[in-house]
């Protein structure tokens, strides 16, 4: 091998320091970039496999195209595959518990896996003699239909005012529809599957879903579609469907839009529905902002992660080139050509490249592969059977293999050309590092008056190799910046979690859309409640002939404005416990209070992305408003026995922006039949009680459907689980780019010292002592950390600030600076580089002095 | 490197602690002084040159030159100062930086340096090696004058005959052991 190669390779194999610190900063910026793309690949693939699973793995669904036309479509050359399915009809379900959903829905499917059915028990049909029912007709519908069980089933059509009704039109009392009958079919129920997607079965859809296979169309079929080239899928769509788009002359009502399609349309051959969330999954239609909000993040991450191993690397040959100037000042003396020096350079490179860039991947890849098993664990029990899934990220290995070389490529090629130019006895001299001009050299006085001699030394030490100290500050800035910023990102993310969920009185809350005080009566005697509210609302309006009531900041800020002199407003009742609860805490007389209404006259709303409060009504305890209930129009005189801006149970993060009027139970059963539909409790056992609830449900025979129970504890805990992923992300990604600063500052404060050390040497025997010889390594130590943390503290506080007022328009809090995150940062600056720098130094004065001095001699 | 010269530094420098025997300067053995001791005692009673200058880069000319003194945290004895410029002609140089000298100006700041405190003893180690011929006598003449001015020992090593010659008392070294010790008149 080429006798400078050799040289290189020994050299490298001596100094295995600062080769692995070298190998270790490259593997952990490739790492970085692979783990990065990783995560995002894998999120991707997760999420476009769950859609897949849940929405049917096609792109667009035709409807209602006729039999003939079906293989123009089937034939076309940009579709890679399509699947026929044909609606059946209706049949009733007479034992239906659920009034909204009297109907079973009969789909014909061709192919079950790509369309989104999911098997629970039992097997698909195989034929269309055989079908699977949706889970909910038991759990909802309240029928039970067993595996292997025969039904013989009425089929036809929803007529309504002579139109064809489908799954998108709910049942509706008032108005009227009919089941025409088309034909009866007995079939054998063969499996069991999970409730159908919203597309097939809306949420208000009046048909449980019974799937059957399709065996042959009869007239029309509904067909979705795969296309190959999935980017180009509105092109095809409009081609295939005949879309023609509208211009100025189409009328408003003439005017078709899609979901999911671009253009605005004035024609389409058939009626066309697109997938929208597997598309925007797979990058296709972006405009679904999850995938762009991806991006975009990942897109700064990965240029920070660049510039920060730019740095790096660049910093890592700069210092071994420095280094190893006597080196190449021997070589030049003896005849190497300033071309051989650049390719050893060059070889240099190459070699650690080769050695750390396959180790970056493989960390990067691993890394992934751990953090996703990580998420899986944490949030197991909220994913609803999601699992992260992980994706080899082919083409961002590439890329960041790519990177990587570059980067090591263009930091050798500015080392290379300085090494060339080095003349020999300059080099060996080594005088040429201290290009310093007197000027620059000058102290405060302060400093050697305090630190003396060796602070002076230490001070000045910083000035004069600015260009490489200017790198490694710069490294420790962005470290501190980025830990401070993502510090308050983390704690606000927190905090809104808990400041919204703590400031809850309750939770668990129900809402139902009908009335059901009953069971909320039984319910109230279940165990684990601490308290709750029952509550009945109405809205009603105030007569304001003088319009007087209204303040300005009501008709300024909140934009309330009269309707024919009246304000309409809501009144309530929050059941006789919370209210009895409630007037104690107003310090109120029960017996007077219950004659009048409360009056909550507080109003908010968001000015400038500023929160602003003040009162809605000029209204004062004692006045008798005039007031006209909206729904049976009844008039009467309300006393206002308090104005305040407490709430009671269940409405204190609520803003209405004409405030609330709270009346007894009493007072509001006189005046109006309204629904009493809606429940808080607070519970000291929020999942029993939530479990107690739902058994009551079924005993009670109350449809799922009609009541919803919302559990904010479990809803806490999922999102602070999912706070706790991030945050993991986070620290972890902070954790690498600072183990890359880190590399970084060894690298240069170990090589300066080094290059140091006949000056260490001669202080020493000039009579400097060992304390004295600490104490200047600790000041400089401490200079050193002091100009990095002037620039980089403010930054991170810069920073936390618009991170502070992004947040803002969720959250109500002050300002508050991070000082948790400045002193760790300070502290860990610090010990880092006390540490590299206690360590450069030991062996240094492990050295014989005189041997040192001597040293170096040609 | 060459025993001789480590010997030189033991004995008299007290940079190097001898592996058996004993040193006596002034009346003191100073191998029983701890490190710290035989540091302070260095700086204020042994002044060190060599070839090679050793400079700190970063201060200038008087900075360098006071640097014992400044290391005892005392003041700087102005006078003084003025006076080790002037014997080595560096007056109107005193605020450059090294790297803004030549060889034979930067070898007079690291006498200065050595004499500044009025140690008993002077070392100089090949203090001429890296010189020409005329800033070399330089340098010999004003170790004389530092040995007659001020009163000090001054004990030189060198390879050159010539200055060997230029001597008061010669001690010749070989392998390891004192060949010849003789008074140069």
């Amino acid at each position: 091998m080429d006798v400078i190669k050799k040289l290189i390779l020994k050299d490298l194999q001596l100094n295995k320091k600062r080769t692995i610190v070298t190998i270790i900063g490259i593997i952990l910026s490739t790492a970085l970039i692979c783990a990065v793309a990783g995560m995002v690949t894998s999120v991707q693939k997760t999420l476009v496999e769950a859609s897949k699973r849940d929405d049917g793995n096609y792109h667009v669904t035709l409807y209602n195209v006729p039999k003939d036309e079906l293989k123009y479509i089937q034939n076309n050359r940009n579709i890679e595959k399509s699947y026929l399915s044909e609606e059946l009809g209706y049949s009733y379900l007479k034992e239906s518990k659920n009034e909204y959903k009297p109907y079973l829905n009969i789909v014909a499917m061709e192919d079950f896996q790509n369309s989104g059915v999911n098997l629970v028990s039992g097997r698909l049909p195989e034929n269309s003699n055989e079908i699977v029912i949706s889970e909910s007709i038991l759990s909802n519908g309240k029928v039970k239909y067993d595996i292997g069980q025969k039904l013989a089933l009425d089929i036809g059509k929803r007529i309504s005012n002579g139109y064809e009704l489908n799954q998108r039109d709910p049942y509706d009392e008032e108005n009227p529809e009919r089941l025409e009958k088309q034909f009866t079919k007995e079939y054998t129920i063969v499996g069991i599957i999970e409730r159908m997607n919203k597309k097939v079965e809306p949420h208000t859809a009046p048909g449980y879903t019974v799937i059957t296979k399709l065996e042959g169309v009869d007239k029309k079929a509904n067909i979705s579609i795969l296309y190959k080239n999935k980017f180009k899928y509105q092109e095809y769509t409009e081609q295939i469907n005949e879309m023609k788009q509208s211009d100025s002359s189409t009328k408003e009502e003439d005017i078709i839009r899609v979901s999911g399609m671009r253009n605005k349309y004035c024609s389409q051959k058939y009626e066309v529905d697109v997938n929208t969330s597997l598309l925007s999954y797979e990058g296709a239609n972006l405009s679904d902002n999850t995938m762009t909000t991806l991006c975009g993040v990942a897109g700064i991450v990965i240029a920070i992660i660049i510039v920060s191993s730019v740095f790096v690397i660049r910093n890592s040959f700069a210092i071994s080139i420095t280094e190893k100037m006597k080196q190449y000042g021997m070589l030049s003396s003896i005849g190497a050509t300033s071309k051989q020096i650049k390719k050893s350079v060059l070889f240099e490179g190459f070699v650690l490249g080769f050695i750390a860039i396959p180790l970056g991947i493989i960390s990067g890849v691993v890394a992934v592969i751990v953090l996703l098993c990580l998420m899986n664990f944490i949030l197991e029990d909220y994913l609803n059977g999601i699992k992260f899934l992980y994706s080899i990220p082919i083409i961002p290995i590439l890329i960041s293999i790519l990177l990587s070389a570059i980067t090591i490529y263009l930091s050798c090629r500015a080392s290379a050309r300085r090494a060339s130019k080095v003349s020999p006895i300059e080099a060996i001299r080594s005088n040429q590092d201290i290009k310093i001009k007197s000027k620059k050299m000058r102290c405060p006085k302060y400093i050697s008056k305090v630190f003396g001699i060796g602070g002076e030394i230490s001070y000045k030490n910083l000035k004069r190799n600015k260009k490489k100290y200017r790198t490694t500050i710069i490294s420790i800035i962005v470290s501190v910046v980025i830990f401070i910023s993502l510090s308050t990102f983390i704690e606000y993310g927190f905090k809104m979690s808990n400041v919204y969920y703590t400031e809850l009185s309750y939770n668990i809350s129900m809402y139902c859309n009908q009335d059901e005080k009953d069971f909320f009566k039984k319910v109230s005697k279940l165990d684990n409640i601490e308290k709750y509210s029952i509550q009945t609302e109405e809205l009603i309006e105030i007569n304001d002939k003088q319009n007087k009531y209204l303040t300005d900041f009501a008709k300024g800020r909140l934009g309330l404005e009269y309707n024919e002199n009246k304000i309409t407003t809501e009144i309530l009742s929050i059941g006789e416990q919370e209210y009895n609860r409630y007037i104690k805490e107003l310090g109120g007389d029960a017996k007077k209070y219950e004659k009048g209404a409360i009056l909550i006259n507080e109003g908010m709303v968001y000015y400038d992305g500023k929160q602003e409060i003040g009162e809605i009504y000029n209204i004062k305890t004692g006045d008798s408003l005039n007031v006209t209930t909206v729904e049976d129009k009844k008039s009467l005189n309300v006393d206002i026995v308090s104005v305040t801006n407490k709430k009671p149970m269940g409405l204190e993060t609520t803003y209405s922006d004409a405030g609330f009027l709270i009346v007894s139970d009493n007072f509001l059963e006189n005046i109006t039949n309204k629904n009493t539909n809606i429940m808080y409790i607070n519970s000291t056992d929020a999942t029993k009680l939530e479990d107690d609830i739902s058994k009551l449900m079924e005993t009670e025979n109350i449809s799922k459907s009609n009541i919803s129970i919302n559990n904010i504890e479990e809803a806490q805990k999922a999102q602070n689980s999912m706070i706790l992923v991030i945050s993991i992300f986070l620290y972890g990604f902070i954790t690498v780019i600072t183990l890359i600063g880190i590399t970084n500052i060894f690298n240069t404060i170990s090589t300066n010292m080094n290059l140091r050390k006949k000056e260490f040497a001669m202080l020493k025997s000039v009579g400097m002592t060992s304390k004295e010889f600490k104490r200047m390594i600790r000041l400089e130590n401490i200079f050193y950390g002091i100009k990095a943390l002037i620039i980089g503290i403010p930054m991170g506080i810069g920073m936390s600030y618009l991170i502070y007022k992004a947040f803002l328009n969720s959250l109500e809090i002050k300002y508050m600076l991070p000082i948790n995150a400045i002193v760790i940062a300070t502290v860990f600056v610090f010990l880092v580089i006390g540490i590299i720098m206690r360590f450069a130094v030991k062996k240094i004065n492990k050295q014989n002095i005189i041997e040192t001095i001597r040293n170096d001699n040609i | 490197m060459e025993a001789e010269n480590r010997l030189f530094y033991i004995y008299f420098g007290g940079v190097d602690r001898p592996t058996s025997g004993k040193v006596y300067i002034d009346g003191k053995d100073i191998y029983t002084l701890n490190n710290d001791n035989l540091a302070i005692f260095r700086r204020r009673q042994i002044g060190l040159i060599y070839q090679f200058y050793n400079l700190i880069p970063t201060l200038n000319v008087e900075e360098n030159i006071t640097l014992p003194c400044r290391l005892d945290g005392k003041d700087i004895n102005e006078e003084r100062l003025k006076e080790v410029l002037d014997t080595l002609g560096l007056t109107n140089r005193k605020a450059h930086l090294p790297n803004e000298l030549s060889g034979g100006q930067q070898q007079r700041v690291s006498i200065g340096r050595a004499i500044i405190n009025n140690p008993a003893i002077m070392l100089a180690d090949e203090p001429t090696g890296n010189l020409d011929s005329k800033a070399s006598e330089e340098v010999i003449s004003l170790l004389r004058l530092s040995n007659k001015k001020f009163n000090q020992t001054v004990i030189v090593i060198t390879h050159d005959e010539k200055i060997a010659l230029e001597a008061d008392r010669i001690i010749k070294i070989g392998d390891g052991k004192i060949i010849k010790d003789e008074r140069n008149v």
